[in-house]
């Protein structure tokens, strides 16, 4: 298993000096009983940095935010938050601000009330914690809806009452369980804009946990996939994009595929040498995980009409094993040489039993390592 | 042209007092019938012997009666305030069970013994607290203190403790089963003290469950016969005058006055248990 490590100036994430500021996880490793939720997790956020933790369900991101939040035991490794070692903290004393997955506003208090009940916990003076609350209010537009109670409020409303409440105790650091899952899928494109809007405009280290390539890749600056508790790549959404360490990190984050590949001279050699594809219709780029391979993401392939095949190999015949109508293209499943590959081709497209792909010029990359 | 769905072989619904009746005859046999004849008892226009005519006396001569007002007293404070103190108990015991539930731990051994009391007869609850308590019993070898004191207002109150700890550990399980743990937690991250979120997030949304099911485990406890009438040496509630002014003497129209103020005073338990929770339940979610 690839393993990047945490603190890694490459990947745009700043180092050294986000240990006394940030939020810095180290070898974490959670326990429920005899089962590992979490082994081995790193990762860092600087002040005003989004980092998304995603994965599978059960990959044990949320238990990677509960640990950080206090919520649960750690069974290994060390939490820093603000150049405090907070590992072993109450959650009272962490100073995290956390928004449940299901926003958990408390439903006998008003917004306002909602908001300011932190700070009361902290003994806030009065006219301070009012001043705070009303920022907060503002912060996520909700002054008007200030004397509401939560089961008067839509779900995009709770979310921002939740927020709001989360930040008015000024945290080291924010933490947001799969922030819009709870929202109607018609909704979240929009909400997801505004709460990327309310996370610019605050100094916290933002964790976000969700299972949302969409999600993490707009409101990560950089982002942390977790396979079976384990981490598979800490890196910015881009390179992640650009460079997967594996085929996993490639499929669940844009369903694109990486096969392994052999160059030849002025050809890529994929599939034991079923598919041989001249290099200049390649974006060669270099790779820093490990050996030549070929990613191709859903625009990477075309479909070439059978008279017009070329015979020197760098046709890749496949069979058809779903075809779905998209709106403004169709989206073929088709498989070759044991693998399954997506493919997107305009909607008027002739599709048989089997089809001739070839690669659209520049459009698929072939990864080298430096030599 | 509306679309509408084949009626075809598809049975026409009765009208629903039809799917009522069943219960409601039962209702009427073993409810409403007695306690007619019972108020009709009662006010003396009842089966002989209480048939002298329409009177009030019955009441006056109860309420005028310092045996009959201090077993009354003696009733309410004994219900009202064992299920009070069971309160303390169970509120921390359902709490916990909800936690363990949801982790999918917690042992029936712990279930079976909590609720075992609500299958026992009061009498027999009566009788386990003359073994621990009663002038030879087990607990009264350690320490003399304890020795008798089945039979006085303190051993009656913790007898009914045992008495109603299934009662209202039932239904508080349920409630407490519905609070979302992620509030807690939301509250504890936001610096809370355990104290804090249990006064100002637990106990809030707890609290028309918790004076509901007191208002009904009140009622339950008023009507106690059992454990009372085995341990009635000193204090007396009640139930046992209903029972005393039919067995010496048959004085039945002085029975039914009592029955029907023991009845009043649990069916005013339940109802304003009900009302009240309501009441909380609305100032507290609204």
């Amino acid at each position: 298993m690839t393993t990047t490590v945490s603190t890694d100036s490459r990947s745009g994430g700043p180092d050294g000096a986000v240990r006394a500021a940030g939020l810095a996880v180290d070898d974490l490793n959670v326990r429920y009983g005899d089962t590992t939720a979490v082994e081995g997790v790193s990762l860092d956020v600087a002040p005003a940095e989004t980092v998304a933790v995603i994965g599978p369900s059960g990959c044990g991101k949320s238990s990677t935010l509960r640990a950080v939040a206090g919520l649960v035991p750690v069974a290994g490794g060390t939490i820093t938050l603000a150049g405090r070692d907070v590992t072993s903290l109450d959650p009272a004393r962490r100073n995290v601000g956390l928004v449940p997955q299901n926003y958990a506003v408390f439903p006998h208090m008003t917004v306002a009330a909602n908001i300011a009940y932190g700070l009361r916990a902290r003994g806030v003076p009065a006219s301070e914690r009012r001043a705070r609350v009303g920022e907060m209010l503002d912060l996520t537009r909700l002054t008007e809806l200030a004397e509401r109670r939560p089961d008067q409020l839509s779900g995009g409303q709770r979310q921002r009452v939740a927020l709001a409440r989360a930040l008015a105790i000024r945290p080291d650091t924010l933490l947001l369980d799969e922030p819009l899952a709870a929202l109607d899928p018609q909704l979240r494109g929009g909400l997801r804009r505004e709460l990327s809007g309310m996370l610019a405009a605050t100094e916290c280290a933002t964790l976000i946990v969700t299972h949302d390539q969409r999600e993490a890749l707009s409101l990560g600056s950089r982002i942390l996939l977790l396979r079976d508790g384990r981490p598979v790549q800490f890196d910015t959404p881009r390179r992640l994009w650009d460079d997967p360490a594996d085929a996993f990190v490639a499929d669940f984050l844009s369903g694109a595929v990486l096969l392994e590949a052999e160059r030849d001279h002025d050809h890529a050699v994929v599939m034991d040498g079923r598919w041989r594809i001249p290099v200049r219709e390649l974006d060669v780029r270099p790779t820093e995980h490990g050996s030549t391979r070929l990613l191709l993401h859903h625009d990477g392939l075309g479909v070439v009409d059978e008279e017009e095949t070329p015979d020197d190999g760098s046709a890749l015949v496949a069979e058809v094993e779903h075809v779905e109508f998209t709106g403004d293209a169709l989206h073929l499943t088709v498989r070759a040489g044991g693998h399954a590959l997506g493919v997107r081709v305009p909607p008027g497209t002739r599709v048989g039993r089997s089809v001739a792909l070839t690669v659209n010029p520049g459009r698929a990359a072939l990864l080298t390592p430096n030599p | 042209m509306p679309v509408r769905a084949p009626a075809r072989g598809r049975a026409v619904p009765g009208p629903a007092w039809l799917a009522a009746l069943p219960a409601l005859i039962v209702i009427g046999l073993f409810s409403v019938h007695p306690v007619m004849v019972m108020v009709a008892g009662s006010l003396g226009v009842g089966r002989p012997p209480a048939d002298e005519g329409l009177t009030l006396d019955h009441y006056t001569r109860a309420f005028g009666s310092e045996t009959v007002r201090s077993a009354l007293l003696d009733s309410v404070l004994i219900a009202g305030g064992s299920v009070l103190l069971v309160l303390l108990v169970a509120v921390p015991v359902v709490l916990r069970q909800a936690d363990d539930d949801r982790h999918g731990r917690g042992g029936v051994a712990t279930d079976v013994l909590l609720t075992l009391p609500i299958a026992l007869p009061g009498i027999i609850i009566g009788f386990f607290a003359i073994v621990l308590t009663g002038r030879t019993g087990l607990l009264g070898l350690a320490w003399g203190g304890f020795s008798g004191l089945a039979y006085t207002f303190s051993g009656l109150l913790v007898a009914y403790m045992y008495f109603s700890l299934p009662r209202v550990l039932g239904p508080l399980r349920g409630a407490a089963a519905t609070l979302d743990p992620a509030l807690t937690e939301s509250a504890r991250t936001l610096g809370a003290s355990r104290t804090r979120v249990f006064t100002t997030v637990t106990l809030p949304l707890l609290l028309p469950a918790l004076i509901e099911t007191s208002g009904t485990a009140i009622a339950v406890a008023l009507g106690g016969y059992g454990t009372v009438a085995t341990l009635s040496e000193g204090v007396r509630l009640l139930p046992l005058n209903v029972a005393n002014e039919l067995t010496t003497g048959y004085r039945l129209a002085d029975s039914s006055a009592l029955a029907v103020i023991l009845a009043v005073t649990a069916v005013l338990a339940l109802v304003l248990g009900r009302a009240l929770s309501r009441l909380v339940r609305r100032a507290v979610a609204a």
